[in-house]
């Protein structure tokens, strides 16, 4: 047995029941029911319930239709970058490819999250939510994958790499669409989407719990969605207080555990022979 | 004549064959002694134990090797046989002090075997360090050298990829010289070189070891080369058995 | 080598102008929104004295003036007053108040990436270590956080904010940025994937030869590269502190821009955004020198060589 296919499969599986939840999580939470306060899973399958009665699923269900869409989208953006750098570094067009690294030290110059709540702060209420705050984060994450991806062609050989390719009489786009792309910057392009669609994840968990700690609005999911933050700001209580929610909390780290056992299968499957 | 390196019976196994076998060197001082034979017949690495450096596994199966003219009791590689990479890393610390002072190797293609990061002059002001007599003068000593090998006092401040081929050969020969070596290790020196710098370079190296009373172990497979120059002939064999080489 | 100073150049460049253009891009942005910047800054419904801000600040004359007035207020100290959170305090003070305390969080932390940085140069990590260090930089250091001040709320009460509990929260927040989101064991496998490449270089094994040490062969030649490689998990380590400082309840400046952002005070996020541009220009700055000096050091050659007869 291919032995990347195990990692395939945790992989799509992962990415799979996180569209499929987002794709059928509820518009709201649903009437509290207060027989079922703090219920375990025992009392309300399969995850428990809230301090209100409420399933504990529907959180995990809207938290990942919260993060699905624009953490895929942040993966693509970066997996796009990457390419290109791979690509440009294969074709050996000095002078952009010495424009995209100034581009890219001058874009790394400020810590990202300073750049994306000052993107937060500035997009239109019409706008808000996480696929801005997402696709900046992959902006700015796209410098550095571009660099790696520029390694691997450079140590292919850049452009003698192609020319001796092209001598053998393959045409340009299989040169690049196979043999460059697909052959050897794939682990690197999928690695580097897989760690940018985690950390955008972690971002929004972030993001929201702060936001569910000063009571206000959030940058990324409009009120009626709940986040994965707040299954960590149900489950902190039972640190700290004597409430029974280290269900919610369990719940909350399972689910960060999951996206990123997703982000490493990914990177494992894909990754060179 | 004390010998300044005698090597006798050396075997180096890989995991499934061996590499070397039953291989003798003796190098005497102010002579050259050439060691042939065809690729993969183990002549690098047989220069690598003569040096101490063994960094195959499991390596070293059997073989002496003593510095006589250093001391003419000791056994290097007493302790060794058998004992795999810890005992080999254990070697190379032991030695780490005759590298470079009492034998020097000279690189083929120098152009790569050179840190890039260092000027000519620093490099050889580090090999000059080496030495347990420091000269009175560095700067003066660095001119003398330079003038040996036939490179201009300006190649002191040049970085390694400044130099040309021919150029970064003679550096090379040079930093391998600064330390007054007893032993000079010279692999393949007239790889990548044309035919008439060939001969420049090698006689040369000839020509500044007999300088300095220092003995040479010149690895080559130009038959024309060793013809000429070599006063012993070690000869290896290849995998299959085959002499070739010079 | 002709053109080595065209890089460092470029980052000396870019950290001069950071700090003028980071607010400059951020008073475009404020102008770009739909509306009246006053009314974006100061909504009637939720603050009081947008037409004293609108005066003091220029808000009524366009974006360049709006800057002018800052910058040079900005230069001189005066960064105004907040406009929306805590209303009306001098944001001056509050940044003095908060920037040690983030250096102070960075430096703990960047003891994290230092340790990594030497155990990754020494290459005798095994590699199982190396792999738990990975599975732990896994964690978000959002998950790390709240354990750590669930500890301190239970050691020391979740209002204590002064003396050990303040230096507690000081050293649990840079343990965590030091540790999580990769921080650590980015730092070692970083340097080691550094260090491994150059020690594969020919010229290494040459030297060996030579009797010379890998390390001191490797090391110059590295040093700009991992001087990059610091720089850039310094401003992870910064990036982290954010969300760290505003969970762990340390009062950095990490924890201003984002109350800032989440109350929508522009005057705040205006004065934090450009400290952070600041903190960053002094990392390339840093970067630029330990270029410059490995570019002269580089060029050393024995004096009088060239000079003899």
């Amino acid at each position: 047995m291919n032995p990347r296919l195990p990692f395939a499969l945790i992989a799509i599986s992962c990415l799979l029941i996180m569209l499929l939840a987002a794709g059928f999580a509820p518009e709201h939470l649903a009437e509290k029911v207060p027989e079922l306060k703090w219920a375990g899973p025992a009392g309300l399958p399969p995850f428990g319930a809230d301090d209100g009665g409420r399933a504990l699923l529907d959180y995990a269900m809207q938290g990942a239709r919260v993060v699905a869409v624009p953490s895929l989208i942040a993966g693509l953006v970066v997996a796009g970058f990457a390419t290109l750098g791979g690509v440009l570094r294969a074709m050996g067009v000095g002078w952009l490819d010495r424009m995209l690294q100034a581009g890219g030290e001058v874009v790394g110059a400020l810590p990202r999250m300073v750049v994306v709540l000052v993107v937060a702060l500035v997009v239109p209420d019409e706008w808000r939510g996480l696929l801005p705050l997402a696709v900046t984060w992959a902006l700015l994450s796209a410098p550095g994958a571009m660099d790696e991806a520029a390694a691997v062609a450079e140590r292919l050989g850049g452009s003698r790499f192609v020319e001796a390719l092209r001598a053998h009489g393959y045409s340009a786009r299989r040169v690049y669409l196979y043999h460059i792309v697909a052959l050897n910057l794939r682990p690197v392009v999928v690695r580097q989407a897989a760690e940018v669609m985690m950390q955008v994840v972690f971002l929004e968990i972030g993001l929201s719990y702060i936001a569910e700690e000063e009571n206000q609005a959030d940058f990324t999911h409009p009120a009626n969605l709940k986040s994965w933050a707040n299954l960590l700001k149900l489950g902190y209580a039972s640190l700290v207080v004597d409430v029974p929610s280290g269900h919610a909390l369990a719940l909350g780290v399972a689910l960060i555990g999951v996206v990123a056992v997703m982000s490493l299968a990914l990177g494992r499957a894909v990754s060179a022979r | 004549m004390t010998a300044l390196v005698e090597l006798r019976d050396l075997c180096i196994r890989a995991p499934d064959r061996a590499l070397v076998d039953g291989v003798d060197v003796t190098v005497l001082p102010g002579r050259v002694t050439a060691l042939v034979g065809p690729s993969g017949a183990g002549k690098s690495l047989t220069a690598r134990a003569v040096m101490c450096v063994l960094d195959v596994s499991p390596g070293l199966a059997r073989g002496r090797l003593r510095y006589p003219a250093l001391d003419p009791e000791m056994d290097w590689f007493a302790g060794v046989h058998g004992g795999g990479m810890r005992a080999q890393e254990r070697l190379l610390a032991r030695t780490r002090g005759l590298r470079g002072a009492y034998f020097t190797y000279s690189p083929q293609a120098a152009s790569s075997a050179l840190n890039p990061g260092r000027t000519i002059g620093h490099q050889l002001a580090i090999a000059i360090g080496r030495r347990t007599d420091a000269p009175a003068s560095l700067s003066a000593e660095i001119r003398r050298i330079l003038d040996q090998v036939g490179l201009a006092h300006t190649a002191s401040a040049a970085l390694p990829r400044e130099l040309s081929g021919g150029m970064a050969q003679r550096a090379a020969l040079a930093i391998a010289v600064a330390p007054k070596p007893r032993l000079v290790i010279a692999d393949e020196p007239e790889t990548g070189l044309d035919p008439v710098l060939r001969r420049a370079v090698v006689e040369l190296l000839v020509d500044v070891c007999r300088d300095e009373g220092a003995g040479l172990l010149l690895i080559s497979h130009h038959a024309s080369t060793v013809r000429r120059i070599a006063d012993d002939i070690v000869r290896l064999r290849g995998p299959d058995g085959e002499e070739g080489g010079a | 080598m002709k053109q080595w100073w065209l890089r460092p150049a470029v980052r000396i460049g870019a950290a001069l102008l950071l700090p003028v253009v980071v607010p400059a891009i951020i008073t475009l942005l404020l102008w770009a929104l739909p509306g009246d910047p006053v009314s974006i800054i100061c909504p009637e419904e939720l603050c009081t004295g947008g037409a004293a801000l609108a005066e003091k600040w220029n808000l009524d004359r366009g974006p360049l003036h709006f800057y002018g007035s800052w910058l040079g207020g900005a230069i001189g100290g005066d960064f105004g007053a907040t406009w929306r959170w805590q209303a009306g305090t001098p944001i001056a003070g509050l940044m003095a108040e908060s920037t040690p305390t983030t250096l102070a969080l960075l430096g703990f932390a960047l003891v994290s990436v230092g340790l990594g940085t030497v155990v990754g140069a020494s290459q005798r990590l095994p590699r199982r270590a190396l792999a738990v260090a990975q599975v732990v930089g896994l964690v978000p250091g959002i998950v790390l956080a709240l354990a750590g001040a669930a500890w301190i709320e239970l050691t020391y009460g979740a209002a204590s904010f002064v003396g050990p509990a303040a230096w507690a929260r000081l050293l649990v927040g840079a343990g965590v940025i030091g540790l999580a989101d990769g921080a650590l064991s980015g730092a070692v496998s970083g340097t080691d994937g550094l260090f491994r490449a150059e020690s594969r270089q020919r010229y290494v094994g040459i030297a060996i030869l030579r009797g010379e040490r890998v390390l001191s062969n490797t090391l110059p030649n590295v040093t700009p590269a991992l001087a990059g490689q610091l720089r850039a998990r310094t401003l992870h380590l910064l990036s982290g502190a954010v969300i760290v400082e505003a969970v762990v309840g340390i009062d950095g400046l990490g924890d201003l821009l984002l109350r800032g952002a989440l109350h929508q005070d522009f005057g705040l996020v205006l004065a934090s955004a450009t400290a952070f541009a600041v903190f960053s220009s002094v990392l390339l700055l840093g970067q630029a020198a330990v270029e410059i000096a490995t570019a002269v050091i580089v060029r050393r050659a024995p004096p009088g060589v060239l000079g003899g007869p």
